[in-house]
């Protein structure tokens, strides 16, 4: 077919039968291969026409649009759910189950903390040496006067070394840990005594009123090292009491007790009855008093009753309050139905409140800052746990005379928080049910003793927990709660309450209360700009407002939602407050796509501010939420067929969000979407408006690239981009990427950064080239430029890029795809074509000329390539069979072997990859052999080639193929 | 290492009634056999009775003629003279409690001037050229339901108190008493010794914040015949039943546990006694104090 024989001289192609060869006919999956296994699902019929419709059908993004979810996507789907529902966590059957301490103990933990320095006043740790002594002392001694006396001047030695400390709270944690941790250490070794001494000093620091902030954490700390003394103790008589029938019994029965035992447990109880100290004494009591059951199965009841009615003897009421409360919790844990002790105890307590008043106690608080509404909120947590106590399982009628108690009290100093304490704790379908009632009940407490947001706040809360009888509520009772409210001066009561009821409001009642609750909440906060103390409770009220408000677009619709937005005025709270509205605006339906220009707008405000703060001091991590963010964002945003509209929209968001470069590749991607869904609406044919939208596509792309950082991002864009052009029929614009991309090669760094490292960047070039050199197949030429114009710079450029190795094979690799490249251009119908464009078998019509050209430019790689595998002969001869075999490869697919010549190179190659080859090479090798066996049936070429190979492999006096290459 | 003697009592509460009879064993555990010349076992009971240092110099005379009262000395032999066998022995006994004749087992009591006190004692005599071995252990005596002593049951004899301020002033003459009223009743001033004493108390009002309210317990011991006696009242102890500022108006409970072996029954002999006292005691927070004496009377029922 042509004059001049090179080696290598392109065949001739049919691409329509080779593909229908290859092309064998497949089956349309019916089942995702993660999915579950799903029989008689007729939907193969719709899966082939869908797939008719659009070109490229991916098996597996198929499936998922079905109802058939896999099991990943599904996993996630549950996870975006579960979610969903941990935000909802109150959920009406919780309530009705008791709160168990240790629940609440973790809330007090956290609530009451202080930064002031907490004094203690402990034993000195000298009586380790001193209690060992004690041991051998005590096998000596056998009067009980003796012993009795010698307990009492250890106990002497104990409280002689007493040291006062100040410590931190951190620190006073440790320590109270640490006597812990002593005890158990005293009750391994036997020491009793000081394992009881240690006990009565933990009781003892529960008298300790200095840093009253700190108590309620304090009493939480003390009493569980309280708790295992009681089951340390207990324990030992349980095992103690197996011993003559060698297992321990599940259920104590006394009558079964050995007597040991009980003299044992007897013994403990007279111990504990000399301790001086009021407050140790009834502690440590308590702690054990679950051993009353060695002794008797009801004992411990009348024990209790006196317990409770010896509180009354603690003149401080918190101390006494706290101490209540640890007597019901051991009472709820011994008989969860024996309320006498705790019925005593909320009277006795309520009783107590009088105390307040006086002198005594108000300096007391007085000293430590506190005003009478803080110091009583210290009681909450004591007096919530007596109250649950109290009215857990209670019928309606005795609750009712609770309340109608505490309703006749209310003008008295204990009122509010007793009623803050029923308010908390009252089954919240009861408050609901008698809402009005409660309302009433507050508005009667006096304000000066009680916080009356606290109570409101707790009303509120109760509310949530209760599902309302019908949606939109009562709106009668938010009227009356709020007129209240919105009259509390103080900035700090105003919001507590605000926080409940915006979430209560958000959840049962319709956007117009919202609304007007946010304004009342911009005009208390606005006045000194208080807003500024309360961001964290602004942020938690928005929070929950995007959580509650289904339809995102009404929340945007308020028109008091900006100005609430406005009032986070530090950057950056306002920037996490933004981040969280977009989090919550990305996931809240991830499928759903929005034009709303309402919403749209809002989004961008606050993608903005949250842009807009991105700076060199960012951190990585940050940068990268953000983007994934505004990038998301940004893919949400879909205006359907106003694609003019879309373009407008990427066109801003280009200008916002210019720092990002993540963001920016996302617009293009978009703008790329829109040119192909352009293309998909118009069926190819386009028309001059819609050609020139493609253009102003195109030219968006072609100013946004530039402003790109990463040049293997740049590249990978130009080539979709003139892709996406050439697809509609804008060749020029195509040719500009081309050439923007070729010149950017140029000048390629040799390194560059992949997730944070540094990578060599021969392999994405590689990738990237060779994606250019398969869409340059169906560019056709540009008439006012030469043949194959972007192809031969292309080629140039590949020969004089800096960026590769000396060692590298990539230029060897590139220039041997160039040689396919230019071997397709030689046939008289290109392998593939897009529509409506002619590409050059069109063009030039197998055209004399241009064959020519090709065929110089063809020998004149291949005479490049066989140099490079000359100079690599002295250098490395692996590395230049590898590259001889890969070489050999596509000679075969492309060349033309009836050629003499042709098929003698051929040979001469395969020799020189036969010469030294890695494992994997010899791997390919093997399949190249077997490929060309199944060839050699049909075609004669191939059968010869085979058998010049084979025979070769035998035949090892042919002369050395390098000399051949010359 | 030389031989050991231990003695274990069947009862775990080495607590035993007259005429009970005492069951246990010797348990004597040595590494190579010796010769004995017996072992016995006692029992030994007495009152001992001292006077206190300040009165030393009025009964000087009759100090040196306070001897102690033995109640119970009875031995028992274990075993006739011969050879222990190596390792451990073990003996068992049985000893029964009977007083003299006239002479009641009175209850165990450890106080400061007067003890009653109950031994149990193994002897093993040995020849002359090495120690005798010997071990001693308390136990405890309590009356029986049937014994002479206990004929007096505790009857509930209700006292309530009133202390105020005015009566202060007129009993001792003071001037400077804060104003302040206390109330309270004591549930019985006869009371039972296994059972706690118990009553209530109300500060109706104090100027004055309290730092404290006590209960203590006092021992009233009397040493003593026909020629003198001395009589001393001592503390056993102190329970705190109001700590702090208490409420006022509000009923506090007493509450009190009676400490074994340092309390028995009232007891009213010819030549001792063993009574008790309450005292409710009330600190002010310049440790002011005011107390207020109460008699009790201890019954084993």
């Amino acid at each position: 077919m042509t004059s001049i024989s090179t080696k290598w001289t392109p065949k001739k192609r049919d691409y329509v039968s080779e593909h229908k060869q290859l092309n064998k006919t497949t089956n349309a999956t019916t089942t995702h291969p993660l999915g579950v296994i799903v029989t008689n699902k007729p939907q193969t019929t719709i899966s082939s026409s869908s797939s008719s419709s659009s070109p490229i059908v991916d098996p597996l993004s198929l499936k998922t649009t079905q109802a058939e979810i896999d099991p990943l996507s599904r996993a996630l789907a549950a996870a975006i759910t579960s979610k969903k529902d941990s935000t909802d966590e109150y959920s009406p059957t919780i309530t009705d189950t008791f709160e168990p301490w240790s629940s609440k103990k973790g809330v007090i933990l956290s609530q009451y903390i202080t930064t002031k320095k907490i004094s203690m006043t402990t034993a000195m740790n000298n009586t380790n040496d001193e209690s060992i002594i004690d041991n051998t002392k005590m096998a000596d001694m056998t009067t009980t006067a003796e012993r009795v006396k010698n307990r009492l001047e250890q106990l002497d030695a104990f409280e002689g070394g007493q040291q006062t400390q100040s410590l931190t709270q951190q620190e006073y944690i440790n320590r109270i840990n640490e006597m812990s941790k002593d005890m158990s250490q005293a009750w391994k070794n036997d020491q009793r005594v000081k394992t009881l001494k240690i006990a009565i000093q933990c009781g003892k620091l529960l008298a300790d009123m200095n840093v009253m902030e700190f108590y309620p954490s304090k009493f939480c700390l003390i009493t569980d090292v309280l708790d295992t003394f009681g089951k340390l103790v207990y324990n030992r008589l349980l095992e103690k009491s197996a011993s003559s029938t060698g297992k321990i019994p599940e259920r104590v029965v006394p009558d079964l007790i050995p007597d040991a035992t009980r003299e044992t447990a007897r013994n403990w109880f007279y111990k504990i009855a000399i301790i001086r100290e009021l407050l140790p004494r009834i502690l440590i009591e308590v702690a054990i008093l679950k051993c009353y059951n060695f002794l008797s199965t009801t004992h411990y009841r009348t024990a209790l009753v006196q317990l409770v009615k010896m509180c009354r003897g603690i003149g401080d009421p918190l101390v006494a309050a706290y101490t209540r409360c640890y007597i019901c919790r051991v009472t709820i844990d011994i008989d969860f139905k024996y309320r006498e002790p705790i019925e005593i105890a909320f009277t006795d307590l309520c009783h107590s409140f009088h105390q307040i008043n006086t002198a005594t106690v108000k300096t007391v608080y007085q000293l430590q800052k506190l005003t009478t509404s803080i110091y009583l909120s210290l009681y909450s947590p004591a007096l919530d746990w007596i109250v649950q106590c109290l009215l857990h399982k209670l019928d309606e009628n005795k609750m009712e005379k609770i309340v109608n108690k505490t309703r006749t009290e209310l003008n008295m100093l204990s009122g509010g928080v007793v009623l803050n304490a029923l308010l908390n704790t009252l089954p919240p379908n009861h408050v609901r049910s008698k809402v009005q009632r409660y309302i009433e009940m507050i508005n009667e407490c006096d304000e000066q003793y009680f916080p009356k947001s606290i109570l409101y706040r707790s009303l509120g809360l109760s509310l949530l927990l209760s599902s309302p009888s019908s949606t939109p509520s009562d709106l009668q009772l938010l009227n009356s709660v709020w007129r209240v409210v919105t009259k509390f001066k103080d900035p700090s009561a105003y919001m507590a309450c605000a926080e409940v009821w915006v979430e209560l409001t958000s959840k049962e009642y319709t956007t117009r209360e919202l609304n007007t609750m946010l304004s009342d909440i911009i005009k208390h906060l606005t006045p000194d700009r208080v807003f500024e103390e309360y961001y964290g409770k602004l942020h938690a009220i928005m929070i929950k407002l995007l959580a509650n408000i289904q339809d995102f677009a009404s929340l945007f619709a308020m028109d008091k939602i900006l100005p609430f937005l406005d009032l986070f005025q530090r950057e950056h709270v306002r920037v996490d407050l933004f981040k969280s509205i977009l989090h919550v605006f990305i996931n809240k339906n991830p499928q759903e796509k929005t034009n709303d220009p309402v919403l749209i707008t809002a989004m961008i405000h606050c993608a903005k501010s949250v842009h807009d703060t991105l700076g060199a001091l960012t951190n990585d991590d940050e940068l990268r939420e953000v983007s994934g963010l505004l990038s998301s964002l940004i893919r949400k945003v879909d205006y359907g067929k106003d694609v003019e509209q879309e373009l407008k929209f990427c066109v801003e968001a280009r200008g916002l969000f210019g720092y990002l470069d993540s963001v920016t590749i996302t617009l293009i991607q978009k703008v790329n979407t829109l040119a192909v869904s352009t293309h998909r609406i118009v069926n190819g044919v386009q028309s001059t408006a819609t050609s020139s939208f493609i253009r102003a596509c195109m030219a968006f792309c072609y100013i946004t690239i530039p402003s790109l950082e990463h040049p293997l991002n740049k590249l990978q864009l130009y080539t979709l981009c003139a892709q996406t052009a050439y697809l509609n029929q804008s060749l020029s614009q195509g040719d500009g990427f081309f050439k923007m991309a070729i010149t950017l090669l140029s000048d390629f760094p040799k390194q560059i950064e992949i997730d944070g490292k540094l990578v060599s960047s021969d392999k994405y070039l590689y990738e990237s080239i060779t994606n250019i050199m398969s869409t340059l197949v169906v560019v056709p030429d540009n008439p006012d430029a030469g043949v194959l114009y972007l192809a031969h710079g292309l080629n140039n450029v590949i020969n004089q890029m800096k960026c590769f190795d000396d060692t590298s094979e990539t230029r060897a690799m590139l220039a041997m795809n160039m040689l396919c490249l230019l071997s397709t251009q030689i046939q008289t119908f290109l392998p593939y074509h897009v529509l409506k464009v002619e590409s050059n078998d069109a063009l030039y019509g197998n055209d004399e000329s241009f064959l020519n050209e090709i065929h110089q430019r063809l020998s004149r790689i291949c005479e490049q390539i066989i140099q490079m595998l000359k100079d690599l002969a002295n250098t490395n001869p692996k590395r230049q069979s590898t590259l001889a075999l890969e070489f050999f490869n596509r000679l075969i697919a492309h060349g033309d072997l009836n050629q003499p010549k042709c098929i003698k190179f051929a040979v001469n190659l395969w020799n020189l990859a036969q010469k030294s080859l890695n494992p994997d090479a010899q791997k390919l090798a093997k399949r190249i052999l077997n490929h060309i066996e199944a060839r050699s049936v049909h075609d004669k070429s191939f059968k010869r080639l085979s058998e010049l190979i084979l025979g070769n492999i035998n035949d090892t006096s042919q002369s050395s193929s390098l000399s051949n290459f010359t | 290492m030389s031989a050991s003697i231990d003695i274990r009592l069947n009862r775990q509460t080495k607590t035993y009634n007259e005429n009970d009879i005492i069951q246990g064993t010797v348990i004597i555990s040595t590494p190579t056999s010796f010769k004995h010349n017996g072992i016995t076992i006692t029992v030994d009971g007495s009152v001992q009775l001292h006077l206190s240092g300040k009165s030393v110099g009025v009964f000087e005379a009759f100090y040196n003629s306070t001897k102690p009262v033995t109640l119970i000395n009875q031995t028992i032999e274990l075993a006739k003279p011969g050879q222990m066998p190596s390792l451990k022995t073990e003996i068992p006994f049985q000893v029964q409690l009977k007083g003299r004749p006239n002479k009641p087992l009175y209850e165990t009591y450890h106080g400061v001037f007067v003890n009653i006190q109950y031994f149990l004692r193994v002897d093993v005599k040995r020849t002359f050229l090495s120690k005798d071995m010997s071990k001693q252990i308390e136990f405890n005596i309590e009356y029986g339901p049937e014994h002479d002593l206990a004929a007096e049951k505790a009857i509930t004899k209700p006292a309530a108190f009133e202390v105020t301020s005015e009566s202060i002033k007129t009993i001792q003459n003071k001037i400077d008493v804060p104003k302040f009223k206390i109330t309270g009743n004591l549930d019985s001033l006869c009371c039972v010794i296994t059972k706690p004493f118990s009553g209530e108390l109300v500060v109706e009002e104090s100027e004055l914040p309290i730092k404290s309210i006590e209960v203590q317990l006092l021992r009233v011991e009397t040493c003593g015949c026909a020629e003198g006696f001395s009589r001393d009242s001592t503390e056993i102890q102190n329970i705190q039943i109001g700590d702090g500022n208490v409420a006022r108006k509000i009923p506090v409970p007493i509450w009190m546990l009676f400490p074994r072996t340092f309390t028995c029954p009232t007891l009213l002999t010819v030549n001792f006694k063993i009574e008790f006292e309450i005292s409710i005691v009330l600190v002010f927070e310049d440790d002011r104090m005011i107390s207020e004496n109460f008699p009790l009377r201890l019954s084993r029922y």
